[in-house]
C-alpha cells in the first residue's frame, strides 16, 4: 500500500503529526504512484486508449513546435478533432533511429515549452558504442522518473529503513575504495519525501575489492550490473548475512544468472529495464521473472523485420515513444534493443509484458547465410555460453562472418579448447573458426558496462 | 476500498498542459485524495486504543502550539503544568478547562495564533453566528483540507454518483437561481460531476417552485430549510421531484422529520453533523446509519455540567477539539449541542458513535 509511506514521510507539514500531510514533492510523487498503482489493473485495451490520448498531445506539440517533426510534416498524423483515430494510423509514423537523433540534436528540441514543464536538463544515453544520444528532459519527465523509481521498490517491497549498497560506474571519484561513498537517502526519488537509511555506493573496481567492500557494508539490498554480480558469484563470494534481494540494471540478465543467485545466495534477483534517454521502460513483475512495460510512461512496440507488431513469443526490435517528454519528443524511437513479447501476466496487471530482453543488434551473431542468432540467450541453460564458461570471465567477439575470438581471463587457467570448440559450434549453429585469447583482464566499455558477446560484422 | 472508486473516477483535470494521462492534479486535490485514501484504509480501522494514541499525538502538538502562540490559552492554561509527551497530556486531559461559546465571543481575537505554521497556508477569517451574536475564527489550508476530504468521504460512503446533477438550497431574503457547471469545491478539480443548481429563495413555496424547474439527483440543504420545505410539501402538491437523496449539511434531523420525509417524498435522507466553528464533526455510517465522529479531524468528548466525561449512553454537551486548526485553536470547546456516545458500530470502524439528543 502506498499509504505505508505515510509512516516514514520526510519533512511533512509542520505540527501535523496525524494524519500526516506530505510536503509538496511527496504529495505529487506519492499521489502519482497511488494513481498508477490503481490504473495498472485496467484492461490492456483501456490502457492503450489512455496512452493514445496522451500520445496525441505529444504528436501535436512535436509537429507544431519541434523543428525536426515540423520539417518532416508530422502534422499529417495529427487530427485534433479525431484524436481517437491516431491509434489506427500509428504504424504509418516513421521510425526514429539513434543516428537521426544524433544528427538533429538541437532541431529535436521544443521551441516554446510551457513554463509548467520547467527548465529542461540534458540526458545522455550511456553510449557503450561511444555514440551517446542526448535529449532534453523537462520537469514532467523527471517527475515520472521519480515515480517509477519508487514503483520498483514498492512492487518488490523494499523497506526504506534498511541499508542499500550499489556498485556501479560513477562519474566522480568520491565513491572509490576503500569505503566508497555514503548518501543519506536512497536517491533523488526519496530525498525530502521519504525517510530512508543511507545508501552506500562503490565505484566499479577489482572484483575481490568489491567482495570485501560488500562484506564490510553488509547491506540488506544490493544493486549492480548483472556482470558485476556474476563476477562476485564466480569468486564464490559469500552472501552478506543481511542481504535480502538484489536489483540489477544496465545490462542483460539471463536465466542462468537468476538460477545462480538463487542456488548460491537463496535470494531473489529483480531486474530493471531502463535507458537514460527515456527513463523506465519495464520493471520486473513482483511475482514473475518477466517484465511489465511501464505503459504509463512509454509506449513500447516490438516490431518484426517488416515493422509489424510481434505476437507473444516472437522477438523483435524495441520501439519506444516517451509519453511525457514534450521538451525532446521521441516518437517511435528505435532504441536498438531486441526483446521477446510476453503473454498477458497472470498477476492481473493490464500492463504489457516483455518476456525477455535480448540485447542490442551488436549482441547478435551473424551466420554466413545471413541468419541472426542470440548466442548468450537460449532457453536451455545447459548449452549456452554462460553455462559453458560459468567459472571464468569471458568475452566472445565475432570478428568476421567465419571467425570468432574468445577472450578468457588467464587467472582462471587454460581451458580444454579441443573439447569446447564442438560445443561452441553447436551453440553458434555453424562450424566457425574459433580461437582463444588469454588475457589478464577484459575491460568494460566507457560507460562501465560489459557485453559477453559482440559482433563486429 | 471506497477510495479506489475515487481513483477510477478521477477527472482529467490535469494542471500541466499536454499531460492528460496519467493526470497530474493540483497539489490540494492530490493531497486530499492521498489522505482520504489513508484514512479510509487505515485511520478508521485502527483499534480504539490506537486511535486515541494517534489523536493525542496530534493533540499534544496542538496544545503546545496554542499555549505558545495564543493569548487566550496562555491565560486559560496558565495554572497547568507543561505536558512533555502525548501520554502525559492524555493522563491529565480532563484538567484542561473547558472553553465556552461565551468565552469565544468575549475573547474573539485572543484565539488567533500570533504565529501559524507557514506550511499550513494563508489564514482566512470565518464568521460564526450564535443566535444574534457572531464572532470570527481563523482557518487555513490544512483545516480546509481535512474538511474537504470529509465532504468527499461522505459522498463515497453514500456511494453518490458524481455525474448526477444536484441542487443546493438556501433560505434567503432574495430569489436567485443559478446553475454551475459542477458541484464546486472540493469536487471541481477532483472528479467529473454533474451540474449544481444553486437556489436562493425567500419562502418554502418559492423554493418548491424553483426546485420544480429542473430534475436533480441530490438535494443539499440545511436541516431547518428542509424542515420548512417538508412542512410545505405536506400541504401542497410536489411536482417534478426525482431526488435520490436529501443531504442535510449541518445537523442531524429528528426521527420525526426522517419519517415524514419517507412518507411525503419517499426519499432517503442523510446528514452531516457540521458547524461553522468546528467544521465537520460526524458523518452517517454507510452500513448502519450511526453517526461516526470524524476522529481523524476532531476529538469529541461528551461532557456533563461539571466538565467530566460522560459514560457511554449518558447525554452531555458535545465538546470538540479541532485537531488541525493552529490558526484559531479550539481546545475542549463546548458547542451547546447535546448528544451521547454510543457503542461501537457493527461496521467495525472504530470511529466513535454519536447519538444526538
Amino acid at each position: 500500500m502506498v499509504e505505508n509511506y505515510f509512516f516514514s514521510l520526510d519533512n511533512p507539514i509542520a505540527d501535523i503529526a496525524w494524519p500526516n500531510i506530505p510536503n509538496q514533492s511527496a504529495t505529487f510523487t506519492l499521489g502519482m504512484l497511488r494513481y498508477v498503482e490503481s490504473s495498472q489493473w485496467l484492461a490492456p485495451d483501456v490502457l492503450r486508449e489512455q496512452q493514445f490520448l496522451q500520445l496525441a498531445h505529444v504528436l501535436e506539440q512535436a509537429s507544431e513546435f519541434v523543428p525536426y517533426y515540423r520539417d518532416n510534416n508530422y502534422a499529417r498524423f495529427c487530427d485534433s478533432k479525431h484524436r481517437s483515430k491516431l491509434i489506427d494510423q500509428w504504424l504509418n509514423i516513421p521510425l526514429l533511429t539513434r543516428r537521426t537523433i544524433q544528427q538533429h540534436t538541437t532541431s529535436m528540441h521544443h521551441g516554446a515549452l510551457s513554463p509548467q514543464h520547467g527548465t529542461p536538463v540534458i540526458l545522455s544515453s550511456s553510449g557503450s558504442t561511444g555514440q551517446p544520444v542526448s535529449v532534453l528532459a523537462d520537469l514532467v519527465t523527471q517527475f515520472f522518473f521519480h515515480v517509477f523509481s519508487l514503483r520498483h521498490y514498492h512492487w518488490h517491497r523494499y523497506d526504506f529503513k534498511q541499508k542499500i549498497a550499489v556498485i556501479r560506474d560513477m562519474a566522480h571519484e568520491g565513491a572509490a575504495l576503500p569505503y566508497g561513498q555514503s548518501f543519506n537517502s536512497w536517491g533523488s526519488f526519496t530525498q525530502g519525501m521519504i525517510k530512508t537509511s543511507p545508501c552506500h555506493v562503490l565505484q566499479l573496481c577489482d572484483v575481490r575489492k568489491q567482495a570485501e567492500w560488500l562484506d564490510m557494508i553488509n547491506p540488506d539490498y544490493f544493486m549492480c550490473y548483472p556482470t558485476v554480480l556474476r563476477e562476485l558469484l564466480f569468486l564464490d563470494t559469500p552472501k552478506p548475512p543481511n542481504l535480502k534481494s538484489i536489483t540489477t540494471f544496465g545490462e542483460l540478465v539471463d536465466a542462468s544468472l537468476r538460477q545462480e543467485v538463487h542456488s548460491k545466495w537463496h535470494i531473489p534477483l529483480v531486474d530493471i529495464y531502463s535507458s537514460s534517454e527515456v527513463g523506465y521502460i519495464a520493471l520486473q513483475c513482483p511475482y514473475y521473472d518477466h517484465y511489465h512495460v511501464q505503459d504509463e510512461n512509454v509506449l513500447v512496440e516490438i516490431l518484426d523485420e517488416n515493422n509489424n507488431p510481434c505476437r507473444p513469443g516472437e522477438v523483435g526490435r524495441v520501439i519506444i515513444t516517451a509519453l511525457h517528454n514534450i521538451a525532446s519528443p521521441l516518437i517511435r524511437y528505435d532504441i536498438g534493443d531486441y526483446a521477446q513479447v510476453g503473454e498477458p501476466c497472470p498477476c492481473g496487471r493490464g500492463l504489457s509484458v516483455i518476456q525477455h530482453i535480448l540485447g542490442r543488434q551488436r549482441n547478435m551473431l551473424t551466420l554466413p547465410n545471413g541468419e541472426k542468432r542470440w548466442p548468450t540467450f537460449t532457453g536451455n541453460t545447459d548449452i549456452n555460453l554462460i553455462s559453458l564458461f560459468k567459472d571464468m570471465q569471458f568475452q566472445v567477439i565475432q570478428k568476421t562472418l567465419y571467425n570468432i575470438e574468445i577472450s578468457l581471463v588467464s587467472a582462471y587457467g587454460m581451458v580444454a579448447e579441443e573439447k569446447l570448440i564442438p560445443q561452441l559450434q553447436n551453440i553458434f549453429g555453424y562450424p566457425f573458426n574459433i580461437t582463444f585469447n588469454y588475457v589478464t583482464s577484459i575491460p568494460r566499455s566507457a560507460n562501465g558496462k560489459f557485453e559477453d558477446f559482440k559482433s563486429l560484422v | 476500498m471506497l477510495s479506489t472508486r475515487l481513483f477510477k473516477d478521477l477527472s482529467r483535470k490535469t494542471m500541466i498542459p499536454n499531460v492528460q494521462w496519467p493526470p497530474i492534479m493540483d497539489l490540494d486535490s492530490t493531497r486530499l485524495v492521498l489522505i482520504l485514501d489513508y484514512i479510509e484504509q487505515y485511520g478508521q480501522w485502527l483499534s480504539a486504543e490506537s486511535l486515541l494514541e494517534h489523536q493525542f499525538i496530534q493533540l499534544h502538538s496542538l496544545v503546545t502550539h496554542a499555549r505558545a502562540n495564543t493569548q487566550f490559552y496562555r491565560g486559560h492554561f496558565h495554572a497547568l503544568p507543561g505536558y512533555s509527551s502525548p501520554q502525559e497530556l492524555r493522563a491529565h486531559w480532563e484538567a484542561l478547562p473547558i472553553v465556552t461559546i461565551r468565552q469565544l465571543i468575549a475573547n474573539n481575537r485572543y484565539f488567533f495564533s500570533e504565529q501559524s505554521p507557514v506550511a499550513h497556508g494563508p489564514t482566512k477569517q470565518v464568521l460564526c453566528h450564535f443566535g444574534s451574536e457572531q464572532t470570527q475564527l481563523l482557518k487555513n489550508n490544512a483545516v480546509d483540507l481535512m474538511d474537504d476530504l470529509l465532504i468527499v468521504r461522505d459522498c463515497l460512503w453514500n456511494n453518490r454518483i458524481f455525474k448526477e446533477a444536484a441542487a443546493r438550497l438556501f433560505s434567503s431574503d432574495q430569489r436567485l437561481y443559478t446553475t454551475e457547471s459542477d458541484w464546486g469545491h472540493p469536487f471541481s478539480n477532483l472528479v467529473e460531476t454533474g451540474a449544481m443548481h444553486v437556489i436562493h429563495a425567500t419562502s418554502p413555496a418559492e423554493q418548491a417552485t424553483l426546485l420544480a424547474r429542473n430534475q436533480f439527483g441530490y438535494l443539499f440543504c440545511s436541516a431547518e430549510s428542509w424542515a420548512n420545505l417538508l412542512d410545505y410539501y405536506c400541504n401542497n402538491a410536489i411536482t417534478n421531484w426525482c431526488v435520490k437523496e436529501i443531504i442535510i449539511e449541518d445537523k442531524p434531523v429528528t426521527q420525526a422529520v426522517r419519517q415524514l420525509t419517507e412518507k411525503i417524498v419517499q426519499t432517503p435522507i442523510s446528514e452531516r453533523y457540521a458547524r461553522a466553528d468546528c467544521g465537520i464533526i460526524a458523518l452517517r455510517c454507510p452500513e448502519f446509519g450511526n453517526l461516526h465522529v470524524q476522529a481523524e479531524s476532531v476529538f469529541v468528548e461528551i461532557v456533563d455540567d461539571c466538565g467530566h466525561s460522560c459514560a457511554k449512553g449518558q447525554p452531555g454537551q458535545v465538546t470538540v477539539t479541532k485537531l488541525h486548526n493552529f490558526s484559531s485553536p479550539l481546545i475542549r470547546y463546548q458547542t451547546d449541542d447535546y448528544a451521547a456516545l454510543g457503542e461501537q458500530c457493527l461496521c467495525k470502524r472504530t470511529l466513535p458513535v454519536l447519538i444526538p439528543v
